[in-house]
């Protein structure tokens, strides 16, 4: 059989044969757009749009998808009659190598990395919400670009290299114990990486900004005398923020609660430098179907299905605050 | 009646600058009081010192006899409507108008059965589960004072709050708001630029300038005797001759101007010699020589307003007058046709100038 004929390269070709035919749907309008921005300007933004769907978003997670429902086959074999499809992937997630028992870890590490997204998404919604709050409501030209440059300065340097520095920072021997240590607060270093203190952090640390610029844009076009009119007619500060500014930076929170949950659930290289050795996350997991183990199928499997809960986990959130998909990407 | 609000040696600087200078007045309970001035005279700055969301910098506020120093803005039985509305876009007309209620742990029945009575008292009954985005400008100025009187205010204030609606809507709304006031006999600070707003709806008027108030009285008394040169020019429209007073007797004067002798009433006293600007409105200007005062010159133009027409006139050297010509008015003068027009000393006022 020639690879050609497989359904991977079916599927695909369908997909393209979709898109083209969407794209020739939408003919008027590119036509107009075309007109409007010049042919070669016009060809070159159709063109990339295209090329971006099909080929960086589209097939990539076909492949994938279509490889997930695979056996790990040695090379020699693919395309061969023990090439069909499978959901053995997916049932040792939960069914464990010996046919019977659940696979209590993986799943453990699972609800672990969702609650423990959740937990993260939390915690940059605390940090984030008064900071950009006062800026976005309060402060003036010179402190607001103070304090974005504060935010976003950090951020240059790179991920690995800022959660190195966090793990050194929270070693025994680290600041944070020496402190501690020194003012007599401990008698023994404490083992942070243990109770995961690290990690947490480091997480947080990582997607605050995710967190912060969305509710900071939702909260600025907030006008302020509705802070004033809640004030006028009586409400205490709580009251005001949540019934008033919050339900107005609603999109801004969903967008930024949506980036951070899928991002922190995503997260790899945190978890592996930062974690314990108790330490369970879904993605080194993954990771290591592919890098370990060399079962890429599984790995896709795993993957797919980190994907799959986290947009259900997102889209049930969005549920039941009433935010439509339209708002998470005002 | 009972002194609702109270203001006294009211200060308020920004920074260096001083928006509000030694500004007092009482209003009394019930009354449709109004702040009348220019754009960046500080009428926003006292209404704003009166809701509680600026602390005075020098001078005392009483509501019912309470001083509101450091009373904070949730706390003072005042409710404001803002010039921007600023309903809230997440919730309907009714939670919009309830919020106040709702603040203050009101039952959901009680506080429905009042939305309810606020609704219909601003003709708004079938409205109330629309978003206040689905609603017209005039329904949503009527939602915003909704929202205000829901609380019960004591005093509610207004910040301009017709300047967004069309002539049409405008006028009509100033009726509307009116009769809001006479129904619920709430104390209202209302605040405009626009002269004729101010004289139709105010039992009394403050005219602010500067940051300072000029003259308070009601519509009639700012309109027929303004005290000051500024409320002669800025209230409704005026004739202003500069000059130099020339003889005075009993509570009249004449004056020395470009245009010859004029007298008027002297009401603030002005002496000889001083230098002043006799007022005279247009509508006082009457044709023939019927008046104590003459002026004559050639036609320039004129404007038809539908009920009336305003002709200017140059006299002397380029000195333009306008009168007012009502309806009956024969044949209209030509531009550059000699006219002659007269006016009582008794509605003419000699001001410093
Ligand atoms: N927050 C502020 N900081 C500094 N100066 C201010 C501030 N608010 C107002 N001012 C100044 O105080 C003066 C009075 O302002 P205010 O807003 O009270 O005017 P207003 O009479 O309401 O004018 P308008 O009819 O245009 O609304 C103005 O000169 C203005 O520039
Ligand atoms: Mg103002």
């Amino acid at each position: 059989m020639t690879p050609f004929l497989t359904p991977r390269y079916l599927i695909t070709a369908a997909l393209i044969v979709v898109l083209v035919a969407c794209t020739l749907a939408a003919a008027r309008h590119v036509r107009s757009f075309l007109r409007r921005n010049g042919l070669p300007v016009g060809l070159f933004v159709v063109g990339a749009v295209v090329f971006w769907t099909i080929v960086l978003i589209v097939a990539p997670q076909i492949f994938m998808l279509d490889l997930s429902f695979r056996f790990n086959l040695p090379r020699s074999q693919l395309g061969g009659p023990q090439d069909v499809l499978t959901f053995q992937n997916y049932r040792s997630l939960w069914i464990g190598p010996d046919g019977q028992s659940w696979n209590l870890l993986q799943l453990r590490a699972l609800a672990v990395t969702l609650a423990g997204s959740v937990f993260v998404v939390l915690a940059c919604f605390a940090i984030c919400y008064p900071i950009a709050f006062h800026l976005a409501q309060f402060a003036g030209e010179r402190r607001l670009r103070l304090a974005l440059a504060l935010l976003i300065v950090p951020y240059w340097i790179n991920e690995i290299l800022r959660a190195f520095a966090f793990r050194i920072l929270f070693t025994d021997q680290g600041l944070i114990n020496r402190l501690l240590l020194e003012s007599g607060l401990i008698s023994q270093p404490v083992d942070f990486f243990n109770i995961e203190v690290p990690l947490y952090t480091g997480l947080v640390y990582a997607y605050l900004l995710f967190m912060f610029f969305p509710l900071y844009s939702a909260l600025r076009s907030l006008p302020h005398e509705q802070i004033e009119a809640a004030r006028d007619l009586g409400a205490p500060w709580w009251h005001i923020h949540l019934f008033v500014v919050m339900p107005a930076a609603k999109a801004g929170i969903a967008s930024g609660a949506t980036m951070v949950f899928m991002l922190c659930a995503g997260s790899l290289a945190i978890p592996q430098i930062l974690g314990g050795t108790r330490t369970l996350w879904f993605t080194p997991i993954v990771y290591d179907r592919f890098f370990e183990s060399y079962d890429w199928p599984q790995g896709a499997a795993y993957a797919v299905m980190l994907l799959l809960t986290c947009i259900v986990v997102v889209l049930t959130v969005q549920r039941i605050f009433r935010v439509g998909l339209r708002d998470v990407v005002r | 009646m009972a002194v609702s609000v109270s203001i006294e040696n009211l200060t308020i600087r920004y920074g260096d600058s001083t928006a509000v200078t030694d500004v007092s007045f009482d209003i009394q309970q019930g009354e449709f009081f109004t702040l009348l001035g220019p754009s960046g005279c500080g009428k926003t700055t006292i209404l704003r010192a009166i809701a509680g969301f600026i602390e005075p910098s020098a001078g005392e506020i009483r509501i019912g006899g309470q001083s509101m120093r450091g009373v904070g803005a949730n706390r003072r039985p005042t409710a404001l409507v803002f010039q921007s509305l600023a309903l809230f876009p997440t919730m309907s007309v009714a939670d919009n108008i309830g919020y106040g209620l709702r603040v203050r742990g009101v039952g959901k029945a009680e506080r429905n059965r009042r939305v309810d009575e606020l609704l219909q008292l601003v003709a708004l009954e079938d409205h109330g589960r629309k978003g206040v985005n689905e609603i017209s400008g005039g329904q949503r100025q009527r939602v915003a004072i909704a929202r205000a009187l829901a609380v019960e205010p004591t005093v509610l204030l207004l910040d301009e709050p017709l300047s967004a609606l069309d002539l049409k809507l405008r006028q009509h709304m100033r009726a509307e708001l009116r009769a809001i006031q006479r129904r619920v006999g709430t104390t209202f600070i209302y605040i405009t630029h626009d002269q004729g707003e101010a004289l139709a709806m105010s039992d009394r008027i403050a005219v602010m300038n500067a940051g300072r108030i000029e003259q308070i009285g009601e519509a009639r008394g700012i309109y027929t005797r303004p005290e000051t040169a500024f409320v002669a020019g800025f209230v409704g429209e005026t004739n202003r001759v500069p000059g130099r007073v020339l003889r005075t007797f009993n509570g009249s004067a004449v004056l020395e101007t470009p245009l010859g002798n004029l007298a008027g009433l002297n009401p603030a006293g002005l002496a000889i010699g001083d230098k002043a600007a006799i007022f005279v409105r247009p509508e006082a200007l009457k044709s023939g020589t019927g008046g104590e005062n003459h002026v004559s010159g050639q036609a320039d133009t004129f404007i038809y307003e539908g009920n009336f027409g305003h002709l200017s006139f140059l006299v002397n050297e380029g000195h333009a007058l306008t009168a007012l010509l009502p309806p009956d008015t024969g044949a209209i003068p030509e531009r550059g046709q000699p006219v002659s027009f007269s006016f009582g000393a008794g509605d003419a006022i000699i001001l410093a100038d």
